[in-house]
């Protein structure tokens, strides 16, 4: 094993990571070493004084925080809450309101449709209904003892039976 | 209180069980949290935000895995976050422009004039050392930050990261190989 790659592993030897065939390569290099065992020993100094730092205690008003945000939270849910069932509340009668003004101008839509074809209709039922009465309907024939049909006989002979 | 106990009173709502909650595991959360930011009041900041989430979403807790390990997960993640956040507010700020390379960036310290003894104090070689595991990239400084300060099995770890435990292997070999290179420097008087 050459010094870089030595050099590479100190910290897994250091931290006992290196196992086996690696391990034994590592401890017979730095007993016949000594540019690596002074590099193993000065960086197991910073190595291992990692954890001798005081840990950093957290603010005592940490707990007091995080109860003052859950709290605000929790107002905030209810409000929202309160909020969604008075709206409930309003628009289901605002939503019927909506629904009969619609049903009431489509309504007055199909009204206003069906009454104007039902005015043609009447129109053209009394203009049928007036030839019908003078036997005037060109499709009719005269019944034997018309008006029509004496005055067909009597002014055109044969065209009153081409007419019928 | 038992572990299960508490999950359960916590569910249900139990303000006492929470409490009890943050008690257990604030420290431990606050620890994570100030190893990987750096700054205690960010640590403090991100330590709250991780119990809030907690407190909202402890029903959809399954108890797959423990406790600490669910809170492990929760406080790296929301730290990792917060870094990426800061990072985004900083570029757009312009202010990395009139920064300089920060010693908290490059991780090492180059040994003074004087030599390595007058550097030798322990907070200036925890500081060192804190830097140089802060300029590894993020899942290798992850699992170093666990398995060094918190101490987890590999095992652990793997499930706080999602990962297999040949992978946390993978990625702390290469974290002490890298955090060599970084450290080397201070020792290159010798």
């Amino acid at each position: 094993m050459n010094h870089k790659k030595i050099q590479k592993k100190i910290l897994l030897y250091l931290d006992g990571d290196l196992l086996g065939n690696e391990k034994d390569e590592m401890q017979e290099h730095l007993r016949s070493c000594s540019f690596c065992s002074k590099r193993l020993e000065a960086l197991s100094r910073v190595w291992r004084s990692r954890n001798a730092m005081e840990l950093v205690k957290p603010s005592p008003y940490l707990w007091t925080r995080l109860a003052e945000r859950i709290k605000q939270y929790e107002c905030n849910c209810h409000l929202f809450t309160d909020m969604s069932e008075r709206l409930g509340s309003l628009v289901r009668p605002a939503a019927f309101v909506l629904l009969f003004l619609i049903a009431l101008v489509v309504g007055n839509y199909l009204g206003d449709f069906s009454s104007s074809t039902a005015s043609v209709d009447s129109e053209k039922a009394a203009k049928e209904e007036v030839a019908r009465m003078f036997y005037m309907d060109a499709f009719e024939p005269y019944p034997p003892e018309s008006i029509g049909k004496a005055l067909t006989i009597a002014s055109n002979g044969k065209g009153g039976e081409q007419l019928r | 209180m038992l572990e299960l106990e508490l999950i359960k009173k916590l569910q249900v709502g139990h303000h006492s069980a929470f409490k009890e909650l943050f008690q257990t595991y604030s420290a431990m959360v606050f620890n994570v949290c100030f190893r990987m930011l750096g700054n205690q009041q960010e640590a403090e900041d991100v330590t709250q935000d991780v119990f809030f989430k907690v407190y909202k979403s402890v029903r959809q807790f399954r108890c797959e895995s423990k406790l600490s390990t669910w809170l492990y997960r929760i406080a790296i993640n929301f730290c990792l976050d917060y870094q990426r956040r800061k990072k985004r507010e900083r570029l757009l700020s312009l202010d990395f422009i009139f920064e300089n390379p920060g010693q908290e960036e490059c991780g090492v310290v180059a040994a003074s004039e004087d030599g390595l003894d007058a550097m030798l104090e322990k907070s200036e070689i925890e500081r060192i050392v804190q830097n140089a595991i802060n300029s590894l990239p993020k899942h290798q400084r992850v699992a170093l930050t666990l398995q060094m300060y918190e101490g987890l099995p590999y095992q652990e770890i793997a499930e706080v990261m999602n990962c297999s435990v040949a992978s946390v292997e993978s990625r702390l070999h290469r974290a002490k190989q890298n955090l060599y290179k970084k450290l080397s420097p201070l020792i290159k008087d010798l």
